[in-house]
């Protein structure tokens, strides 16, 4: 039984499967998606006891489980119908979870919940969100490495995106708008949050919600970065190993940053008896 | 004042008599005069300066091309042709009158004072035009035109001096395509269902409008989402191993 749903589950999805692979393989806004499907398989098996302790338990709730079954499928043909790969890849954790919430137990889906949701988190973001964010992070991290390269004494003009600087121009390109680092940092911030129980929900919320500041400021810094180092060695600075360096450099420092604020937000504790289980299992 | 007022009247009256009908008084180019007092009134068409032979105020027109725009066709369907009675239309400083008076074919005058610009295009488009041999007639451009639509226009009386035109360079095409000089010359659109180049700034495969974007402008792009959440790991994963929670 727990094989043919699977066979046919497999089968439903493995067009969308197929997909989104590819995107993740492909598109460089995307790819964190194999880190955190990575992430989610690995915790799934580090909870493989306690699944199978669940298990053995009689499921309950299975009414809630055909709904979300049933709620997930119907967002699949919405999917399908509305051409909206978006959708058809958010029926499938839908789907997944009913049917684990069916077949097995709240219990399981319970233990679960953290791989569902990091699965969850692993689909790229819909155009329509893409788009509709991408110019205002894009403004913002203009005005932001102006008023830091104004403040380095750099004179620097700034028309829309476009920063003139006396040596070079800089433009935050759609790439350069800091979403990447913004889901990015996000996801780590979820996992941070996820690792470290023992806080308030609140507090949780808090630890995510200081990403996306984090993440929009230091991208404004990243460009400042570029400009002072273009006005500083000239403009090839701005372009080959110095930027990717300078790019990843400033997303280790927000991590950094994140993790500070969440000492500030949740001080640190001995051991988490929530994740003690969980590591030792 | 007297005096003043009788110097600007003969200055006026002086424009009125060789001034070319298509110079202006605010932006006139020497090839404005050139070409209108040198020009067949089939190149010119109904832009004045029939109207000027017709008044007598100019010499036999030159045979040679002149590439001119006719301004009939050129400046849009609705350029007025001229009428006999437009060359005696009293002038009137508020109506349409002064504009014909002095621009001759346009109704409301401000095309033809705003095809400078124009003229001087289309006379270089004409002039890319292979030339002709030396011993060819010159003809007048744009003899691909229909010319039905246009009224003859009359012989100029000889004997009536004007003002000595310059000499003109060699002859150019006789042979003058496109004759619209609004089509012929742009680039068509792209092919919408074409797909963009591999690894191009359309491509969502590419690396995302990095590098140059032309210009001497540079995208500042950020590394790739893979490289960023693994380096996210390995602070969490020395976080958390600071905290003994892995």
């Amino acid at each position: 039984m727990g094989v043919l749903l699977a066979l046919a589950l497999a089968w439903l999805y493995a067009e969308t499967l197929a997909g989104l692979g590819r995107e993740w393989l492909s598109s460089p806004d995307a790819s964190y998606g194999v880190v955190l499907a990575a992430v989610a398989a690995a915790v799934a098996w580090q909870r493989r006891d306690r699944v199978a302790r669940a298990c053995a338990e009689p499921p309950t709730h299975r009414s809630a489980g055909a709904f979300i079954f049933g709620a997930g499928l119907l967002l699949f043909l919405a999917g399908q119908l509305g051409a909206d790969v978006f959708l058809t890849r958010l029926s499938l954790v839908a789907v997944l979870t009913g049917t684990l919430w069916f077949v097995a137990g709240a219990a399981v889906v319970r233990v679960l919940a953290a791989p569902l949701a990091f699965v969850l988190m692993a689909v790229p973001l819909p155009a329509l969100i893409v788009n509709a964010v991408t110019l205002p992070l894009q403004f913002t991290a203009s005005q932001i490495a102006e008023s830091t390269l104004v403040t380095a004494g750099v004179a620097v003009f700034r028309d829309g995106n476009v920063l003139e600087l006396p040596s070079t121009t800089l433009q935050v390109a759609e790439a350069c708008s800091g979403l990447r680092s913004l889901v990015s940092l996000t996801a780590i911030a979820v996992l941070l949050a996820w690792a470290t129980p023992g806080h308030s929900r609140l507090a949780r919320v808090a630890m995510v919600a200081a990403a996306i500041p984090v993440a929009i400021v230091m991208n404004g810094f990243r460009i400042a970065g570029i400009g002072l180092a273009c006005e500083a060695w000239g403009p090839r600075m701005a372009s080959g190993a110095w930027h990717t360096l300078s790019g990843w450099l400033t997303f280790a420092a927000s991590a950094v940053v994140l993790i500070a604020i969440q000492r500030i937000i949740a001080p640190d504790r001995a051991v988490p008896p929530a994740l003690e289980g969980a590591a030792a299992a | 004042m007297v005096v003043i007022l009788g110097i600007a009247a003969a200055a006026a009256a002086m424009w009125d008599r060789y001034a070319p009908p298509n110079a202006c008084l605010f932006c006139a180019a020497p090839e404005h005069y050139d070409m209108a007092l040198n020009a067949t009134p089939a190149a010119v068409g109904t832009s004045g300066a029939a109207e000027g032979l017709r008044r007598n105020q100019y010499p036999a027109a030159n045979s040679s091309a002149i590439p001119g725009p006719a301004y009939g066709d050129a400046a849009g369907g609705g350029a007025r042709r001229s009428q006999p009675g437009d060359a005696r239309r009293p002038w009137t400083p508020w109506g349409k009158g002064a504009d014909l008076h002095r621009y001759g074919s346009s109704e409301v005058g401000g095309p033809d004072v705003a095809m400078g610009g124009l003229w001087r295009l289309m006379t270089l488009a004409h002039r890319t035009t292979e030339p002709v041999a030396a011993s060819a007639p010159p003809q007048a451009a744009r003899t691909s035109q229909p010319k039905a639509a246009r009224p003859a226009p009359k012989p100029p009386r000889r004997g009536v001096p004007g003002p000595a035109a310059p000499p003109l360079a060699a002859p150019v095409a006789t042979v003058v395509t496109p004759t619209n000089p609004f089509t012929g010359f742009e680039t068509g659109p792209a092919d919408p269902f074409q797909p963009p180049p591999p690894g191009g700034s359309l491509d969502p495969g590419g690396p995302g409008g990095s590098g140059s974007s032309g210009g001497g402008t540079s995208a500042t792009p950020e590394p790739a989402s893979l490289l960023l959440i693994g380096t996210g790991l390995l602070v969490l994963a020395g976080e958390l191993r600071r905290r003994r929670v892995i």
